[in-house]
């Protein structure tokens, strides 16, 4: 195997036994298992992975984490692809596919890279000022093309992703030495612990840098600690997993990516409900600002002493590092024990050996003092450096250092990653001792900090400190039982460490506009200027006109550097400042994990009519209504859905059909204070309903908007029966509830959906009392002891029944409700008789069409959330109404009064072309846009005359007035008609 | 009045089921039920049925409290649970409703079904928490469910009717991705 130019031939925790291949721009590389794509793409000496953002920038590896800005790669081809995946968390895998996401003809060689040597006009929001003359539009696509990261994946993925719900009353984030003392902690109390930990094995940093805990080797304590943590009977693990979000009540969410293995999921959502939570999430390296500061070679310290510890890669074979406070030190010094040449360390502090505590000749390497790099040079990569000592004033400088080098190792210091302390409403300040965002004292008696994320660095304290933290937090959980009492472990924060102290890290001189702070949004220092000057004063202001931050690492890197520009151009101290918000996810989370298990079928719920098989057998065609699968027309041979339908209509009003209505929303009140109860939702007078009587009712939102229509009926004083909507029966069940739990307890009434319990069939036509008569029954079926509007219980060839004499189809209607389980027998009975050639089964398209043709109101299809009674000539009955009922006051609003409202009209087309739902219509001497819209249309049953109901302007004044209708360019002509279409008198029905 | 104790082992699990198989779930046969509901907002509780939301009580039939003033009781055979007539009247304030055919019933068996269960619903299913002889009305896989923790893996899970078939195949798709 070809050995990579910058892999170190001796060390690191690969596994060197095992040779991974894999591809970048379609060229062939290999790495190590242990590699992530990062490593492997450094240990190949390939140093241009992307291209800037905007400017087109050769970009590189800048980063080990999940903070990196740069190297974010498309992965895969086809459906699994996945756009923006950062190179430093891809776990090395046989024949993994790596892209870069821009750069035409290719990354190396980028055309649009004219866009870096005209960089002065493309300022930060150059395309709300440049794109206004003639119009957006023009630039439109050609700025579509050129923005944006990554492609979308071909196809519909493929694989599956699960989704969890998961308890615990201690919830670790985090799984290095913080985390794992937390977990041991909370987990020896008697806590039931969850840990999540990003990589796919436990220890953090101290699985390879080679610290000491306790006084002896990290390593050892690791295998003794998360030996313990598995005794642990209450302690659960997950690798590879992201906690992503923070949200009230202790919900946080986590993100696994799925390990190997044909059956497992690609990843899986937990959402977790946590008593506590403890973050040991570490501290995210930040940056050094200066001119030219992103060229590929130039990467934070801390990553480049991971790559060379960790993976055995050195980021380049001449490396400078600089840095303005301790921690760069050990990278320096792992640097050269592995054989890299480490030309000198640029410290901007003016004494680091005080700060050091150590006499930097010992080290073997040369220090510069009070230096901070300047400038850089190199078109596809580092080459050389400039690194200056300042003036006394800090605003010259007065001597000067180049470096020929391919690397530089940069540190600004440590930032605490507190994302998910914040989003769950933790305050942050800016330190001015650690130039880094930290936590407001804390006072939370839910969420403890440990670890770097709690700013504590000394590796036998973090031990101490997060076990005394994460016990005092379990001790009061539900299952140790203690009440909480607010009080946290006090950290010792000595800051011997990482940041003793830290010096400067924005280079004061250069041209700002080659200075990057956010390098994934190509932000400048000038383009913080610029906004500044235009007088944004607010952080989140300057956020959002410059981008700075809002990119996919979410400003990881840039956000404190941002803040720390603003607060010098204000003039201000960054801690006055305030800082920009932290919102979930704190790492990008696919939709596929969103998504999860909820796509295809399992999209939404469905539901099934109790003879669902039945209608299946006859040809039906099923749509979906509200969650129900239901029969729109049952096909014959060859017929057309539309064919179906009117055979269908014509059977009906010839002799009979059935229709399955068990959908309909059934409800039954019961108590001695069900009719006032009932009589306060709806317009309908209930006080005059007498027994085993029908009543047709409407309910209203309180806005006085037609929520609602359906039936009561009174079996008993006592006991009432209300049928809703098919689509609202949930919902108006809820709405009884919540009125009479929250407005109205003292009514002694409970309300009972029961629309299950019946399936509901509609035997209709001017036959239908002839073949029912056919059952054995007690029900008296004579019009005069059973005439319409009224309910029957009893039995029908042995199944009880309530029986219904309600009409939709506007024929002779017996509404049949049997118990569900009976319905297959009733049905089969029914169909059985042999005193019609058949009862045709309908479906909807044949209803919806009659009842047009009989102008009743369809609730939802004619109405919507503005329609109130009178405006589909329900006024008089609301109006008549004495008592109060929930809307009535809402309709005598000055609005709902308007003379020039929609109202409900017959249409009948002038030219024999039906008419579509939706479409506008106009009157003739009309100066309005729209005068209203078709809501309902079809054919005459019988004449085959397309007809319609639309919502028009005063329509009830327009009675035979000719209109236009307007569809999608379309223009046809209609008349408006007096309703109904059909049995103006309504004696088939009650017939 | 009825005699009422708490029960634990009101259905019968059956036994060893093999290792192999983490989780059977199967319609369960027809049973007569009754949703139970206190009118009177003042009336004390009949001492018949269990009084604390989300526990269960057992004498000729199982009874659920859902709610402070709902229960759902279950016979062992369609026909409808043999509660007292008695116990249903303007004096008692207590009304029952006929349920038998508006909710259907599926057993989960076997050491997966908390698992599967937890892949649609956020109650916690810890033994300590949710005990044998505990119940609650929740959503699983988006749609209103009762489950009732009726023996030592073994849960019940009541759904209205129309949703059965999509409730089977969701657990059935969920249940193939159960860790062995």
């Amino acid at each position: 195997m070809r050995r990579g130019p910058f892999r170190i031939p001796a060390g690191g925790t690969l596994d060197r036994s095992r040779t991974v291949r894999f591809k970048f721009d379609a060229r062939p590389y290999s790495g190590f298992a242990g590699d992530t794509l990062a490593s492997a793409l450094l240990g190949n000496a390939v140093r241009r992975v992307a291209r800037s953002f905007k400017y087109h920038r050769p970009r590189g590896v800048f980063s080990s984490g999940i903070e990196e800005p740069n190297a974010l790669l498309q992965l895969h081809r086809g459906a699994r692809s996945i756009a923006s995946e950062r190179a430093t968390m891809v776990e090395l895998k046989e024949g993994l596919e790596a892209y870069p996401q821009s750069g035409w003809p290719s990354v190396r060689w980028d055309a649009a890279r004219v866009f870096d040597l005209t960089a002065p006009l493309w300022a930060a929001g150059f395309y709300n000022k440049a794109f206004i003359w003639p119009s957006w539009h023009v630039y439109e696509s050609l700025v579509r093309r050129m923005a944006g990261l990554g492609r979308a994946p071909d196809g519909a993925d493929p694989d599956y992703y699960d989704v969890r719900n998961l308890h615990c009353d201690v919830l670790v984030v985090g799984g290095g030495v913080a985390g794992i003392s937390a977990g041991i902690a909370a987990g020896g109390a008697g806590a039931r612990v969850l840990l999540v930990e990003q990589q796919s094995a436990l220890g953090g940093q101290c699985a390879w840098d080679g610290a000491a805990i306790a006084g002896r080797s990290a390593l050892s304590w690791l295998d003794t600690a998360v030996e313990r943590l598995r005794q642990l009977p209450d302690v659960k693990v997950l690798t590879r997993t992201m906690a992503v979000g923070h949200y009230d009540h202790g919900v946080v969410s986590l993100v696994q990516r799925g390990d190997d293995g044909a059956e497992a999921p690609r990843e899986t959502l937990y959402v977790v409900r946590t008593g506590k939570l403890i973050l040991a999430t570490g501290a995210i390296e930040q940056p050094l600002v200066f001119c030219n500061n992103d060229r590929p070679g130039i990467m934070l310290a801390g990553a480049a002493r991971e790559y060379v510890r960790r993976y055995a890669v050195a980021p380049g074979r001449q490396v400078l590092v600089a840095t303005n406070n301790n921690s760069a030190y050990a990278t320096a010094r792992d640097l050269k024990d592995a054989g890299v040449e480490v030309i000198g360390i640029a410290d901007s502090r003016a004494d680091p050996s005080a700060e050091l505590d150590l006499d930097l000749r010992s080290l073997g390497i040369p220090v510069f003092s009070g230096f901070i790099p300047i400038d850089t040079a190199g078109f596809g990569g580092l080459r050389a450096v400039t690194i200056g000592k300042l003036s006394q004033d800090g605003l010259a400088v007065a001597s000067r250092k180049e470096f020929a080098c391919d690397a530089l190792a940069v540190s600004g210091g440590w930032n605490p990653t507190l994302h998910l302390h914040s989003q769950g409403g933790g305050n942050l300040v800016y330190s001015e001792l650690t130039g880094a965002l930290e936590a407001a004292a804390v006072r939370s008696t839910t969420v403890g900090l440990v670890g770097s994320a709690a700013g504590i660095n000394r590796i036998d304290e973090v031990v101490r400190h997060a076990g005394a933290t994460a016990a005092a937090l379990a001790a009061t959980t539900a299952s140790t039982g203690a009440v909480a009492t607010g009080l946290q472990e006090p950290a010792q924060k000595t800051l011997t460490g990482a940041v003793a102290s830290f010096g400067l890290r924005i280079s004061p001189v250069g041209n700002t506009a080659r200075k990057w702070v956010d390098l994934l949004h190509d932000v400048t220092v000038a383009d913080l200027e610029l906004a500044v000057r235009e007088n944004f004063v607010s952080v989140e202001h300057v956020k959002r006109l410059t981008t700075a931050g809002m990119a996919a690492d979410q400003g990881k890197t840039s956000t404190v550097l941002t803040l720390e520009n603003i607060a010098r151009l204000r003039g201000l101290r960054p801690a006055d400042l305030g800082h920009t918000t932290f919102r979930p996810p704190f790492t990008p989370v696919t939709l596929g994990s969103i998504a999860a298990g909820d796509v295809g079928e399992y999209f939404a719920p469905r539901r099934h009519l109790p003879t669902h098989a039945w209608h299946a057998q006859r040809g039906a065609v099923f749509q979906d209504f509200g969650e129900w699968l239901r029969p729109v027309a049952y096909l014959r041979g060859a017929e057309s859905r539309a064919q179906a339908a009117t055979r269908e209509t014509h059977a009906v009003r010839a002799a009979a059909g059935v229709f399955d209505g068990s959908p309909l929303g059934k409800i039954e009140v019961h108590g001695p204070d069900a009719l006032e109860f009932l009589n306060k939702f709806y317009i309908n007078d209930l006080s005059t309903l007498k027994p085993q009587r029908v009543r047709y009712v409407m309910m209203l939102r309180e806005s006085g908007a037609i929520f609602d229509d359906g039936t009561v009926v009174m079996l008993a004083p006592d006991h009432f029966l209300v049928t809703t909507t098919s689509g609202q029966a949930a919902r108006v069940t809820e709405w009884l509830e919540e009125w009479h739990q929250c407005e109205w307890p003292q009514l002694n009434v409970a309300i009972v959906p029961i629309t299950d319990q019946w399936a509901t069939f509609s035997l209709t036509g001017p036959r239908a009392r002839e073949i029912l008569a056919t059952f054995e029954t007690n029900i008296d079926l004579s019009n005069s002891a059973f005439p319409h509007s009224c309910l029957r219980v009893g039995h029908l060839a042995g199944i009880a029944a309530r029986v219904y004499r309600v009409s939709f189809s506007g024929e002779l209607t017996y509404e049949i409700n049997v118990a569900s389980t009976h319905a297959q027998t009733f049905m089969d009975a029914l169909m059985s008789i042999g005193i019609c050639p058949e009862i045709a089964p309908f479906g909807l398209d044949a209803l919806l069409a009659m009842r047009l043709e009989k102008g009743f109101l369809h609730i939802g299809t004619d109405t919507d959330g503005t329609t109130v009674p009178d405006d589909v000539g329900w006024g008089a009955v609301a109006a008549r109404k004495q008592q109060d009922f929930i809307g009535r006051r809402s309709l005598v609003l000055p609005e709902n009064l308007r003379a020039d409202r929609l109202q409900m009209v017959g249409l009948a087309s002038l030219k024999d072309e039906d008419l579509q739902p939706g479409s506008h219509v106009r009157l003739p001497d009309s100066v309005e846009a729209t005068d209203g819209w078709v809501t309902s249309a079809a054919r005459g049953t019988l004449d085959g005359r397309p007809i319609g109901l639309a919502m028009l302007r005063a329509g009830r004044r327009r009675l035979g007035t000719e209109l236009s209708v307007h569809d999608m360019g379309r223009v046809t002509a209609a008349r408006v008609v007096a309703l109904p279409f059909f049995d103006s008198t309504g004696a088939r029905m009650n017939a | 009045m009825l005699e009422v104790v708490p029960n634990h082992n009101a259905v019968e699990v059956p036994p060893a089921l093999s290792t192999a198989t983490r989780l059977q779930v199967r319609v369960g046969e027809a049973r007569g039920k009754l949703t139970i509901r206190r009118v009177h907002s003042e009336t004390s509780i009949w001492p018949g049925l269990p009084r604390a939301v989300g526990t269960s009580a057992v004498a000729e039939c199982r009874v659920l409290c859902l709610g402070p003033s709902e229960w759902l009781a279950i016979a062992e055979t369609l026909s409808l649970p043999s509660l007292r007539s008695g116990a249903f009247s303007a004096e008692s304030g207590l009304i029952a409703v006929d349920v038998t055919c508006a909710i259907a019933l599926l057993e989960l068996r076997g050491s997966g079904a908390r698992d599967l269960l937890s892949g649609g619903c956020g109650i916690d299913f810890d033994l300590r928490r949710f005990a044998i002889g505990r119940c609650c009305r929740t959503r699983l896989a988006m749609i209103a469910v009762v489950i009732d923790h009726v023996g030592e893996n073994a849960y019940n899970l009541y759904c209205a009717c129309s949703y059965l078939a999509y409730m089977r195949s969701w657990l059935s798709d969920k249940s193939r991705y159960l860790k062995p």
